[in-house]
């Protein structure tokens, strides 16, 4: 028995297919949000706050107000009103908005990038210089943005439905009495999204049935969240507030909560009477949306000296801000990844004057991943012995903390072939034992792991009498592949080619979805389009002729296959049943909530091999090769389905060789704010890729079979790509990102 | 302690970052008093419409412009063309890339004024809307992009890398020749394939189906 | 950008007569003006479009290549006169920018380029803080030059022990290495000037100022053509295979007698507030034996005076093995083509 029913899927599902909207990306005609047309628009940009902590004294917009094509200057002094709602993570989610700070509300800057003001122009460049214009004056009060400053005294109160602080047994007795141990420490830089679409918001106040009815254009990955939002922050009802978001351009979680601009552009529209777009420049992106905070791991690591592990101490710290929390869950991997005789997790929480940080691709996974594979490694090395035999030594048969077993924990699976697909040579890795030239080649292997997530999502299926089926649910298009794989499903359980089924999205006119986020979104949206079909399945019963043969047999007993109800009293094609019944259409409704506590500890897991070329001269790393071969349960199509992978992997090498947002600590502002500073890999950084998965569908995790697959292809690459540089080298490079300095060899 | 941000602050730091910066000397001058130049083609004071022309994608165009206007925002806020994309709006990751007068160049950084009489192709000029460009083509079949954001400039960009003749050699000169595109998505190996496909330098197939040999059995 | 009023004059005299580089600033290929102007970093109240007054042409005059101050990198960079046969020439060029802006940026315009550094590019925030003497973290350490500063883009040589700006360009190090001319066109007529004289180290400003006078552009680049250039490299060192400021860079020429050095061009990028001339290295060069350990005391000389701000110190020993590493590259491969060049940047093939 498994948790969720076991479906065939042997049609569509898993096929390499044209990705649905890819002619309108090629040709350029996806309306992104700050594309659509709207008639008498103007143009709002922010003044962002440019110290890190102070009071306004004053706000002088004389000059702005005089400068071409300027139709207001929001300020505190003349904002609209508007209702402070609770934060996302204060509300339980019942929000979206990311933070207690509102934009031209406030007399105090908490960060710098902070929206103290915003003005409304005409054009865009009048708009962006006279922003440049607006004076503000502060009484400055003292900052601290550096996290190796700030006192890390708080602990979160709740990661992911565990305290803090998680103790199996005397992990630091078992350490000291450890025979072999390491105990390394690993701090990262912070990190922005980046997402080549900006931010952006276009509002539209206007009047529907004699009330006030406001239309939100957002880059949203949550856009049913985001109109419960705005009815909270403007008194609404739902049917006075319409989001809509037909594509997004790129989020990795950064467009997941509400960002300033999206409740200032509402706030400005509702000012000037008229409609207004704010698309966010790319400097008040640093800022003006979220990032992955900094952090500063340590992990202690004791095992026998055949390599059983004794005792794991994952601890550290990662930032929040002032004013909002925003709790990194980094050890949350070390949860389940190893068998340990002891565990200790430990996460203290600090605060800096920065806008407050928000998950980013695998929030928890990513940097933790990079800790606790990396010192699976050096432990590996200390017992000089292979790491992926380490990882065989120490696989767990059950989850520690929940005790439950796992579902598809495939992770010894995708060592295996991973290592055999990449021509691992298993024993202990002696470093710095190949060359190509002046390039030290170095090979790493690290496991990769994302948790399965779902939201509540509901959705509609509608069989139209000309044969189009339809699949109406208001998740989001970001480049996932959401309505492609899901039209493969519908077809495949309905038994019909996929070009018949097609998806509408991002409108909140539709069934609401679940935020885009988590890699939760095709089993959550799976489930819900599973009932929708039921529910179908019953409408369409009702409209059989009494003398039917398919009446003379339960309801359950018939099915829909080959495009036709069917049961063995016969069969009928459903447009002729259409049809016949004088209907144009027939839709079935269906919802999916998780279980509330299920019966497994249901993960997806990955193997990544990575080789090196490292010039020590110089400290340059560069990849050559990277390997991923993953198990995610089905694969829903294999195009997609590698170019996600492919893109988390690729994320990964930016993670661990470039990315880092810099600060000038004194200012407290980052100084890195664009994208030819903040370094994000290009096409020549990237070498072949080779992606590969194990297709066993895992039901005990997922009614569709599927698990999500979006962030776990950036899990462990960075701790893959130090293991590598190590192997090269012999340098353990346990700072993110591993830049030159670190890996020079008279560094 | 009292700081100030805007005006104020930043004329007098103009006076050692910037003007300093190209000039050993400053020279003071109110030019707005200035009069109209003898000698000028085309010239306008400041909030005065310059008049601009252009064939933009194969017609010719007349507009009257700020003097402000960038290409990329002209495009897209002034002729709704809005394929050209605006991603960093300074110079940083391509995605505004169109071609003028042939060349692939960035709308961005692109003041408006300065091209008068240019021939300038959008990815809304590439193709007549029922059959595809080769190279579009090889982005829908190689699934070169994710959420399509940067796509229009990856494509623009691709189109004139073959044209350029960097695309067909080898795998690392097309790398090297299209690296000035960022894709956050990431499909730089997707890209790749796409772009050395319509240059010829690769048979035309599915990357999804060479590379994942431990799944060939659902790519069928 | 403040508004501003735009001119587009037909002859080149015209031109000078209007720009003073301050309050009337020219434009070209816009890759450095429109960005520093959406930034008000540059302010000018008129802008003049010169390009259609400056030639784009490329020839060889006088055993000099001479080069019209608006032909583009691009257009340099694959010239019949250019594209094998003065390596080091084509390679600063298409190892700098992307390809886009390499169509757009003229060589005029190019030349001028400015810092990178946040503290140019963020008019509110100087290099110097009240705090900076007191300020402490545990990335800093007490009395160092540039505790608390975001250093990665600032100078360390050529840096009089100042928090001054880098120079992030490529093509001019080749062009100061290789003891380019620029002619300069003026209300009063033309005048030549070295290029290692035309570029100024910063004194009281944050970043290079140059010879330039205001009415006066820049018309022409003249560069000698030598057998050191015949046989150069660029060597550029930066963290991101492609589309990324150097770390550090060395264009270097050499010229042998036998084993013998009988002589030697050498610029540094990524590291001064200008394009940098080591005549340290080349005078430790000339007349030596291209031997590792000559190398070596050339890019000791031309490190000697780094006075590197705190986080840029692995840059003195990073530079250093940029030199070593061109020089040996040049005697041991020669000039490089293409193909070796992408090899060595990414790290593939």
């Amino acid at each position: 028995m498994t948790a969720y029913e076991v479906i065939k899927l042997d049609g569509p599902v898993g096929k390499s297919i044209v990705r649905r909207s890819g002619y309108e990306k090629v040709t350029g005609t996806a309306t992104f949000t700050a594309e659509w047309p709207i008639d008498g628009l103007l143009h709002a940009v922010a003044v962002p706050s440019k110290i890190a902590r102070g009071k306004v004294k004053s706000i002088d917009t004389s000059i702005a107000e005089s400068m071409p094509g300027v139709r207001f200057v929001l300020t505190p002094m003349n904002l609209p009103r508007f209702t402070r709602v609770k934060t996302m993570n204060e509300s339980n989610q019942s929000t979206n908005y990311a933070s207690n700070l509102f934009p031209a509300a406030e007399m105090e800057a908490f960060f710098a990038g902070q929206y103290m003001a915003a003005v409304v122009a005409d054009s865009f460049e009048d708009a962006r210089d006279a922003a440049l214009a607006v004076k503000i004056d502060y009484e400055v009060i003292e900052h601290v943005t550096d996290i190796d400053l700030s006192p890390a005294e708080e602990r979160p109160d709740d990661l992911f439905g565990i305290p803090a602080v998680v103790t199996r047994g005397d992990a630091e007795k078992e350490f000291e009495a450890a025979e072999v141990k390491i105990d390394s420490e690993y701090p990262t830089y912070g990190n922005h999204h980046n997402p080549i679409e900006p931010h952006a918001t276009i509002a539209h106040w206007s009047e529907k049935d004699g009330k006030p009815f406001l239309t939100v254009y957002e880059t949203s990955q949550g856009l049913a969240m985001s109109q419960n939002t705005y009815v909270q922050l403007f008194g609404l009802s739902p049917k006075q507030v319409r989001v809509v978001c037909k594509f997004i351009g790129g989020a990795f979680g950064s467009k997941g909560a509400m960002w300033p601009q999206a409740v200032l552009a509402c706030l400005c529209a509702k000012a000037v009477g008229a409609p207004v777009k704010i698309e966010v420049t790319r400097s008040q992106m640093y800022g003006g949306t979220g990032h992955r905070t900094p952090m500063r791991q340590r992990v202690q690591m004791g095992a026998t000296s055949d390599g059983k592990i004794q005792s794991i101490i994952h601890s550290g710290v990662a930032s929040s801000a002032v004013k909002d929390v925003y709790d990194e869950a980094f050890t949350m991997a070390t949860r389940m990844m190893y068998q340990t005789a002891s565990l200790r997790l430990d996460q203290r929480r600090c605060r800096l004057n920065s806008q407050v940080p928000t998950f980013m691709r695998a929030p928890a996974e990513t940097p933790g991943m990079f800790a606790i594979e990396s010192a699976i490694d050096e432990l590996a090395f200390e017992l000089k012995m292979d790491p992926i035999e380490l990882r065989k030594l120490n696989e767990p048969e059950k989850d520690l903390l929940q005790g439950k077993p796992f579902s598809g924990r495939l992770l010894l699976d995708c060592l295996k072939r991973g290592g055999e697909a990449f021509g691992w040579q298993s024993g202990h890795q002696i470093p710095r034992q190949n060359k190509d030239g002046k390039w030290l080649i170095g090979r790493g292997v690290a496991a990769a792991t994302y948790p399965v997530f779902f939201f509540p999502t509901q959705a509609k299926v509608t069989w139209n009498a000309d044969g189009r089926v339809l699949i109406t649910c208001c998740s989001q298009e970001m480049g996932t592949g959401t309505a492609t794989v899901q039209s493969q499903l519908v077809a495949d359980v309905l038994g019909i080619p996929v070009n018949r089924v097609s998806m509408e999205l991002g409108d909140t006119d539709l069934p609401p979805g679940g935020i885009s986020g988590g890699s939760a979104t095709t089993a959550s949206l799976g489930g819900a389009l599973l009932e929708s079909i039921k529910d179908l399945k019953s409408k369409l019963i009702e409209l059989l002729p009494e003398d039917s043969p398919l009446r003379k047999v339960a309801p359950e007993q018939v099915t829909i296959s080959k495009g036709q109800l069917a049961s063995s009293g016969g069969e009928i094609n459903i447009e002729e049943l259409l049809t016949e019944s004088h209907k144009r259409s027939v839709s079935g409704s269906g919802k999916f909530a998780p279980a509330k506590d299920g019966d497994y500890s249901a993960h997806s897991y990955g193997a990544h091999f990575v080789e090196v070329a490292v010039d020590e001269d110089f400290g340059l790393v560069r990849v050559r090769r990277l390997l991923g071969c993953f198990a995610c349960g089905t694969i829903l199509n294999a195009r997609t389905a590698r170019s996600q992978f492919m893109g988390g992997i690729v994320m990964g090498v930016g993670h661990a060789l470039q990315e880092a947002t810099h600060w000038d600590h004194r200012y407290g502002r980052i100084t890195n704010d664009n994208l030819a500073e903040y370094h994000v890999p290009v096409n020549a950084d990237i070498p072949n890729i080779e992606i590969s998965w194990i297709d066993t569908p895992d039901f005990n995790a997922s009614p569709i079979g599927a698990k999500g697959i979006g962030e776990i292809g950036i899990t462990g690459v960075a701790a893959a790509i130090a293991n590598a540089v190590f192997n090269a080298t012999g340098r353990r490079v346990r700072e993110l990102p591993i830049t030159p300095e670190h890996v020079m060899a008279t560094a | 302690m009292t700081s100030a941000d805007g005006v104020g602050r930043r004329d007098f730091l103009r006076g050692v970052g910037a003007a300093a910066a190209v000039s050993g000397v400053a020279l003071a001058q109110d030019n707005d008093q200035a009069a109209p130049p003898a000698g000028a083609k085309r010239s306008s004071r400041s909030n005065v419409p310059i008049p601009l022309t252009l064939t933009l994608n194969g017609k010719k165009k007349s507009f009257e412009i700020d003097s402000r206007t960038t290409l990329v925002d002209l495009l897209r806020e002034k002729e709704h063309l809005t394929g050209t994309k605006k991603g960093c709006d300074h110079g940083a990751c391509g995605a505004c890339t169109v071609h003028v007068n042939g060349n692939r160049v960035l709308s961005c950084l692109t003041l408006a004024a300065t091209i008068e009489g240019s021939d300038v192709v959008t990815i809304e000029g590439i193709s007549d809307g029922e059959s595809l460009h080769p190279l579009q083509e090889a982005f829908l079949r190689c699934d070169a992009y994710q959420c399509g954001y940067c796509t229009p400039g990856q494509i623009m960009s691709g189109i004139a890398c073959i044209q350029e003749g960097h695309a067909a050699k080898s795998s690392e000169e097309a790398r090297e020749w299209m690296s000035g595109n960022l894709c956050r998505c990431s499909a730089y190996p997707n890209i790749l394939v796409a772009v050395r496909q319509t240059a010829g330098a690769e048979p035309n197939g599915d990357p999804a189906i060479r590379t994942s040999p431990l799944s060939k059995e659902a790519l069928s | 950008m403040i508004p501003f009023s735009y001119e587009e004059p037909t002859t080149l005299a015209t031109a000078c007569s209007k720009i003073d580089h301050r309050d009337a600033m020219a434009i070209a290929g816009g890759t450095t003006m429109v960005d520093l102007m959406k930034l008000n970093v540059l302010t000018p109240k008129i802008v003049v479009h010169v390009r259609n007054v400056l030639s784009t042409n490329v020839e060889v005059r006088d055993d000099h290549l001479v080069i019209g101050a608006a032909c583009t990198m691009a257009t340099l960079a694959d010239h019949p006169l250019v594209d094998g046969k003065l390596p080091v020439v084509r390679q600063s060029l298409i190892l700098a920018a992307s390809p886009q802006i390499r169509n757009m940026a003229t060589l005029g315009g190019n030349l001028l380029q400015r810092t990178r550094s946040t503290y140019f590019r963020h008019t509110d925030m100087p290099v110097q803080h009240e705090s900076s003497q007191k300020f402490e973290s545990t990335a800093s350490r007490e009395g160092k030059l540039g505790a608390g500063v975001d250093t990665s883009l600032l100078a360390m040589l050529g840096n009089s022990g100042e928090l001054v700006g880098m120079y992030p360009g490529d093509f001019a190090v080749t062009f100061v290495a290789f003891d380019g001319q620029l002619v300069l066109s003026g209300i009063d007529g033309e005048r030549k000037i070295a290029a290692r004289d035309f570029y100024r180290a910063p004194h009281e400003s944050f970043q290079y100022t140059t010879a330039l006078e205001p009415n006066e552009m820049i018309k022409e680049l003249h560069l000698p053509i030598t057998d050191t250039i015949k046989n150069s490299l660029y060597l550029k060192i930066r963290e991101r295979s492609s589309y990324a400021f150097a770390l550090a860079s060395c264009s270097v020429g050499l010229q042998m007698n036998g084993d013998r050095i009988s002589a030697a061009n050498v610029g540094l990028g990524g590291l001064a507030p200008i394009p940098w001339h080591s005549a340290q290295a080349e005078q430790v060069l000339v007349g030596s034996i291209a031997s590792d350990e000559t190398f070596a005391r050339a890019a000791d000389a031309a490190l000697a005076d780094a006075t590197p701000p705190h986080g840029l110190e692995y840059k003195v020993t990073l530079a250093k093995n940029t030199i070593i590493r061109a020089l040996q590259i040049l005697r041991d491969q020669g000039p490089l083509n293409d193909e070796q060049l992408w090899a060595m940047q990414h790290g593939r093939g």
